[in-house]
């Protein structure tokens, strides 16, 4: 572990980078949204008005919305479409008799989608305005003329969604973040070591082979654990400043993790390192040198961050046949965790599920690594003849053994 | 073979190469090493030599034949053996990112030395000479003073058989002479210490006792002045010659 915390890389990824750059990157990805939102309500699109003379006299809101630029444009709609082409207009609002109202915009840009929102809010307000001024004529009340009216309350408190962003977001970055801190240890620990012929030095001292190997194991497990306990921490402590750029005077969500959740997103963070680093460090075995080695997990390293991708569909929740899916089952109970959701059954399954999946990979890695030639540091191992040793040895009764 | 610590009764270690098929690395090898001895391996390259002892600290596991350490069958507890043992290779490489008293200390720590560890590595350090670069990383040792933390590596939990696997390859003059020196005074302690080289002259130098291989089988075993009574040449070298001849007109 000493040796792992005086190499910079494992320094920058399991441990700098979990606690700064994921939530550097979403402060600065929510500040350029807020200044596009900005601009946005800075942008003016160019509307022209197309029609007869007598329907120009446009009802007040129209006429005098400020967010759009009307200009002149030739007499009818095959012109206004026209200069829409050539760029001259971002949209044009024809009026005709009746009045009805068609409107030609560039819908490839930003500016034609929105003089179309403004123009229809501004529609609209005209058309209230007209209903509301007819129902009065005809002595109706602009109470009983509305027939009912609909007030929308939301009651969830800002710790509750400040809770139910951060399931969102967190599963993710967390998964990311211990596959992250996962990865360069793993190789290090097998192809590295391979590769700076400390393998040998290590296989040949007065221990069991295997309890070489679950040390290895074991530092790699907590490197990504911390990282993506870190990152947890991280992403919690910073969301509000990070969203604060889109707040816009609306009242912020309170982010926090209760007490009672935290036990459990340790043992997702547990779990899903346990299982991440089994498999990286079974293909790491693989290979000869650190480069290989990397070559070999980074397929690995995708599996298993896609399962998390999942979660942006909707009702995907923990529960029995969930859990046994690796590694959904501990992005999911992060979120479940994070919202207070997580079931005694779903969590149980998640836990034997993850700690089968780390068994099977552990002992895969134990055969792999303690073959003879990886001990002594020269691996050509082919999948055959893996098989075939594997068979071998199980048949054997008290045999040699590589440990 | 009394007083045996190592025992190599008729080894075979067989490697099958795509290219070349079933390669006899070592071919029927038996011999002993008695404690308080520097026992030499010595032969060209490719003979054998540290497949040899790679299988006799367990890297490798014999295809037939036994090695025994201390009295302990490598087949039948490798664990007991590498206890019993201190090996250096040419692929028994230092933590580049430990310093060399962390190193000492790591190793005596993992191979299971009973006795105060922190005094073990002080000892160790002084009698190398290291003073203030045993804080300093091993990689930015220099190459003399990385093969001198290496054997003391392999010493640090005072094992009673030193498995050394041409130590001074790559080392100037004085350094290796400086090796040559360590590894005689670990024979003066009592220690048994197999050692194989490709130089004839330092095996001269430095063994009590030779073996000479080639092409996997032993040419001959014996004291240097065994072998040239044997063999009626002075050098090493020319004994090696004749030894070869006579196994080639042998057939």
């Amino acid at each position: 572990m000493r040796s792992f915390l005086r190499e910079r890389q494992v320094v920058l990824f399991s441990i700098a980078v979990p606690v700064v750059l994921y939530p550097l990157l979403l402060w600065g990805m929510f500040t350029m949204m807020s200044l596009a939102q900005e601009r946005g309500t800075d942008l003016r699109p160019r509307v022209g008005l197309v029609g007869p003379a007598s329907f120009r006299n446009l009802p007040g809101s129209l006429a005098g919305l400020e967010s759009v630029d009307w200009l002149e444009v030739p007499a009818d709609s095959q012109g206004a479409a026209e200069a829409i082409a050539a760029d001259s207009l971002d949209a044009a609002l024809i009026v005709r008799p009746g009045p009805s109202f068609e409107m030609l915009y560039d819908g490839s840009g930003e500016a034609g989608p929105l003089a179309r929102r403004r123009i229809e809010n501004a529609l609209e307000d005209v058309r209230e305005g007209e209903l509301r001024q007819r129902a009065m004529l005809h002595g109706v009340s602009p109470t009983s003329w509305e027939y009912f009216h609909m007030k929308a309350l939301d009651i969830a408190s800002r710790r509750e969604h400040g809770s139910f962003m951060l399931s969102l977001m967190l599963p993710i970055f967390f998964t990311v973040m211990v596959a992250v801190g996962s990865f360069y240890p793993a190789v290090d620990s097998t192809a590295g070591d391979r590769e700076r012929k400390t393998w040998e030095t290590l296989m040949s001292c007065g221990v069991d082979r295997n309890a070489v190997l679950t040390a290895k194991y074991l530092s790699v497990t907590t490197l990504g654990t911390t990282a993506g306990l870190l990152n947890v921490g991280s992403m919690t402590l910073t969301l509000s400043t990070i969203l604060a750029p889109l707040a816009r005077g609306a009242q912020m969500p309170a982010f926090s993790i209760s007490a009672g959740s935290i036990p459990l997103v340790v043992l997702s963070s547990l779990l899903l390192a346990a299982m991440v680093s089994a498999g990286m460090m079974i293909l790491a075995s693989f290979a000869r040198d650190f480069r290989e080695g990397q070559a070999l997990v980074q397929p690995f390293y995708i599996m298993a961050i896609l399962p998390a991708l999942l979660l942006q569909l909707p009702g995907l929740r923990l529960e029995a046949l969930t859990a046994l899916v690796p590694f959904l089952n501990t992005a999911l109970l992060v979120r479940a965790a994070v919202l207070g959701t997580a079931g005694l059954l779903p969590t149980a399954i998640t836990v034997a599920v993850s700690t089968a999946a780390v068994a099977i990979m552990m002992r895969a890695a134990g055969h792999i690594s303690l073959q003879e030639g990886a001990a002594a540091g020269d691996m050509r191992l082919r999948a055959p003849a893996l098989l075939q040793s594997f068979i071998d040895k199980r048949s054997e009764k008290g045999g040699a053994h590589a440990g | 073979m009394q007083d045996s610590t190592i025992q190599i009764e008729n080894l075979v270690k067989v490697y099958h190469d795509r290219a070349r098929g079933e390669v006899r690395a070592v071919d029927d090898i038996t011999f002993s090493c008695r404690s308080g001895e520097i026992f030499g391996l010595l032969g060209p390259n490719g003979a054998g030599k540290t497949t040899t002892l790679r299988t006799v600290s367990t890297v490798l596991q014999p295809t037939s034949g036994t090695v025994r350490v201390m009295g302990i069958d490598a087949r039948q507890d490798p664990v007991g053996v590498r206890r019993s043992i201190g090996f250096y290779s040419s692929t028994t490489a230092l933590f580049p990112r430990l310093t060399a008293r962390e190193t000492l200390r790591f190793f005596a720590e993992v191979n299971g030395y009973t006795g105060d560890i922190r005094q073990r590595v002080e000892e160790v350090i002084h009698d190398l000479d290291l003073g203030s670069y045993a804080d300093v990383r091993v990689d930015r040792l220099s190459q003399g003073m990385k093969q001198k933390v290496s054997l003391a590596r392999t010493d640090i939990h005072d094992p009673p058989v030193l498995i050394l696997d041409e130590p001074t390859t790559g080392l100037d003059v004085l350094n290796a002479r400086e090796i040559r020196n360590r590894i005689s005074t670990l024979r003066d302690r009592g220690k048994t210490v197999l050692f194989s080289t490709h130089i004839m002259a330092e095996a001269e130098k430095l063994c009590d006792r030779i073996a000479i291989i080639h092409e996997g089988r032993l040419l001959g075993t014996g004291t240097l002045g065994e072998i040239r009574e044997r063999t009626g040449e002075r050098y090493l070298e020319d004994a090696f010659v004749k030894l070869l001849l006579r196994r080639g007109a042998d057939g």
